[in-house]
This record gives C-alpha cells, sequence and structure tokens, in this order.
C-alpha cells in the first residue's frame, strides 16, 4: 500500500472536489484512506478507533477543503489532520482511563545496553512479533517511534506535537528502541542471518 | 565505554554526533553491530503489512451532508459517557442473550412446567397482550405488573425520536443488541408459551423489562447531545 508521500493530487481533481464534485471527493477518499486507516492503526493500536479517526478525518478534510493553501503537499496536510485526530484520541477521557489500567509509560528494559552476540546486521525480525512488540509500547513511545521511524518525521516535528521539547522526543525513542529490542528479545522471534559469508 | 542508544539512533539517522563517538562506533564491533540493527528495526517497521481499510464512504458522505455529522466529530463529553453507558449494558445484555441460548439450545435443563399460566399462549405481542384479560388473569399480579412496565417502556421507546442517519457504531451495536435480546426472549415466549409456569414466565417477562429499560436509556442519552454540544 502506497505511503502519504508517495501520493499526491493534481490540481483539476482538487479543483472540483473543493467545488463539491462528488466523484472527485470518492477519489480523494480512495486515494488516501488506504494510509489514513493504518496510520491511525499503527498510532491507536485498535481497528475500531481507526475506523472512527478515518471517518472523523475524512469530514474534516472533505470540509476544509479550502483552507488547503499549498504549501505543504496534499497528502501531508492530510496526514496532519489524521495525526492530530490520532492524538485527540489519545487524549480523550475513555483512552485516557483505558490506557491507565495499561502501560503508561515503558518499563526500563533489562537489555537495553548489550546486545546478544548473534543479533548481527543482518537479522530479521519476525512481523508478527514485532507487531505484539509495538503492542508493547505505551501509546506515546509507539506514536514516536512510528512518526520518526516510518513516517519520517523529525523530532522537532514530533516534539511540536506533543507540546514537549526534541530533547524530549529523543529520549523517547532511544527508550521506545530499547523496549521494542527487550520485547523482541524476551520472545525469542529473531532469526540469526545464514548468511556465512557477506557481512555476517 | 559503548556508544548509547541514543547516539547510535543519530548515527543511524545521519545526524551529527561527536567526532568520538563516531570513531568509537567505527572501531566497536558491538556498537556496529547495535546499529545496524537499529537500521534492521526501522527497515522492518516500514515493511509491516498493511490492512485493507474498511469502505466507509457512505458514512462519511452522509456526514458530509448533515450538521449533526460534522458536530459529532468534534469531542464531547456526551460520546464519552454514552461509550460507558452503552459498555456496561451491551455487557448485561450479551449476558443474558447467552443465558437465553444456552436455555434454548438444552431446554431439558430447565425443569419441567408445573402450572400453566394461561390456556393462552404466554407470548404477549406489544400491546394487545397486556389487555388480555384471560392471561392477566392467571398470571398472579406480579406477572401482570412486568407485563404493564413492559408495554410503558416500548410506548416511551415509540415516542421518542427516530434515530439519526449517522450513528457511532458502537451506540448501533449495543442498540441491536438489545433488540436481539428483547427478540429473542418474544420467540421463546411463542414458541414455549404454553409450556412456561408462572416462575419461567415471570422470569422472561423480568428480562425483557430489563432489556427495554437498557434500551430506553440508551436511546434518551442518544437524543440528548445538544445539552452537551460545545
Amino acid at each position: 500500500m502506497p505511503r502519504f508521500s508517495d501520493l499526491e493530487v493534481d490540481e483539476v481533481t482538487l479543483a472540483a472536489a473543493r467545488s463539491g464534485d462528488s466523484r472527485a471527493r470518492v477519489g480523494i477518499y480512495r486515494r488516501f484512506s488506504g494510509p489514513v486507516f493504518n496510520l491511525a492503526r499503527r498510532l491507536l493500536g485498535g481497528q475500531a478507533q481507526a475506523e472512527e479517526v478515518l471517518q472523523d478525518t475524512f469530514v474534516e478534510v472533505l470540509t476544509n477543503l479550502n483552507t488547503y493553501r499549498g504549501e505543504a503537499p496534499f497528502a501531508f496536510w492530510i496526514r496532519r489532520i489524521a495525526v492530530n485526530k490520532c492524538l485527540m484520541t489519545l487524549r480523550s477521557p475513555w483512552h485516557s482511563r483505558r490506557a491507565s489500567l495499561e502501560l503508561a509509560e515503558d518499563p526500563p528494559a533489562a537489555g537495553e545496553v548489550t546486545m546478544h552476540e548473534d543479533h548481527g546486521p543482518c537479522r530479521m525480525v519476525d512481523q508478527v512479533a514485532l507487531e505484539r512488540a509495538l503492542a508493547g509500547l505505551s501509546d506515546t513511545s509507539r506514536l514516536v517511534v512510528w512518526l520518526h521511524d516510518v513516517e519520517g518525521y523529525t523530532h522537532g516535528e514530533i516534539a511540536a506535537l506533543l507540546g514537549r521539547t526534541a530533547s524530549y522526543s529523543k529520549s523517547r525513542l532511544a527508550r521506545a528502541h530499547a523496549r521494542l529490542q527487550a520485547l523482541l528479545d524476551n520472545e525469542s522471534v529473531t532469526e540469526p542471518c545464514m548468511q556465512v559469508s557477506n557481512n555476517c | 565505554m559503548h556508544a548509547s542508544i541514543e547516539q547510535l539512533l543519530e548515527l543511524r539517522d545521519k545526524r551529527p554526533i561527536a567526532a568520538e563517538v563516531f570513531l568509537h562506533v567505527e572501531g566497536c564491533i558491538a556498537c556496529r553491530q547495535r546499529l545496524d540493527g537499529f537500521g534492521a528495526l526501522r527497515e522492518s517497521l516500514r515493511a509491516l503489512p498493511d490492512a485493507p481499510a474498511p469502505d466507509l464512504w457512505r458514512t462519511i458522505s452522509a456526514s458530509l451532508n448533515t450538521p449533526e455529522g460534522i458536530r459529532r466529530t468534534k469531542p464531547d463529553r456526551y460520546a464519552y459517557g454514552l461509550t460507558v453507558a452503552a459498555s456496561a449494558i451491551l455487557v448485561a445484555a450479551l449476558a443474558v442473550m447467552l443465558k437465553l441460548r444456552q436455555e434454548i439450545i438444552n431446554p431439558t435443563t430447565s425443569p419441567p412446567p408445573a402450572v400453566a399460566v394461561t390456556a393462552n399462549p404466554a407470548i404477549l405481542p406489544d400491546v394487545a397482550a397486556a389487555a388480555d384479560p384471560v392471561l392477566t388473569s392467571g398470571a398472579g399480579p406480579e406477572l401482570v405488573e412486568l407485563v404493564n412496565r413492559s408495554h410503558a417502556l416500548e410506548a416511551a421507546l415509540r415516542a421518542l425520536p427516530e434515530r439519526r442517519v449517522v450513528q457511532r457504531a458502537g451506540t448501533t451495536a449495543t442498540i441491536m443488541g438489545l433488540e436481539d435480546g428483547v427478540a429473542l426472549i418474544d420467540y421463546r415466549l411463542t414458541r414455549e408459551g404454553r409450556q412456561l409456569d408462572t416462575t419461567q414466565s415471570r422470569e422472561l417477562w423480568q428480562r425483557r423489562v430489563d432489556l427495554l429499560n437498557s434500551l430506553v436509556n440508551v436511546r434518551y442519552a442518544e437524543v440528548q447531545p445538544a445539552a452537551y454540544q460545545r
């Protein structure tokens, strides 16, 4: 599935959508619903909440098309709205209450400093285990990891979203990675590289 | 001294870092392995499979044409309260439905009917049943009271305004769950009406009243959002 950075909408479609053309609007939805839904799914960790964000994001996008001035790519404008919706969900009393019963802060990872000898540069990470490890992070850590490592947000941008400093984002990312490594190591989900020659 | 995770991530992301750290990592096998591990993990994250997005276009399109739908996107205390209430009621309704299903599947577990309530079926379809003098004459005051409450609740439900076009999925699921529960009881009353004794009839009618009461509460809460809109 394409990512936000791969998607764009031409000016003609955008103008038609602004004027209320339903085909153009459907086209925008079809093109961006996948990336929006998956971003929300990753940040929130739940299907139902991701669906709510998908719905709310497109209602806002399509009702505010006239406010898009083109300073940033259209895809990034949609992504920003989606991320804000996710943050609103994470900050909502309903989610906070649920999260308070779970992991608010990542506990210090036991294997933070050392790394097993057999975990060389070519190791492959099992996708199911990685999904599970991601789910084991706190909401904030998961958000920082995903926005930084996958969506390419800078620490400054993440800091602005969270109302914190860039240092906070950096340290959160480091702790999240330590936690991820620990979770993956604990589950023994890594497979050593089988290539004997080359880099391994 | 090995490089910290933060320093290794800075290196991975090709951001400026102290020269001594860079030189250390260059010459340290352990640090290089960790650095490569962080790079591999990032690639693995990016390679995680996506899920197909649900087709919500109809709902979104309806929201765009409904002022309520647009307003719904604003966070409100009503939504939180309603969700909590709806979830609690849904759990209760599911428990009732599960018990009923179990009884329908295993009718032998129920005690044999001792006393038939009436010669007429125990099922009371809507208002007609409450006025059925044959039933109410042999059913006892408690059952008559339950039947009357049941019909009062049904009247209250009918008096509420119709549901909006755009609904929250959670609320709709709760309402459907409650309605299914009522339907299941009605089915049982229809099928086994003649065989039910007074206790069984009272139990079923009590559950019907409880479910209808929950349904009225959810529907009533649903038509109240204007009071909480900011």
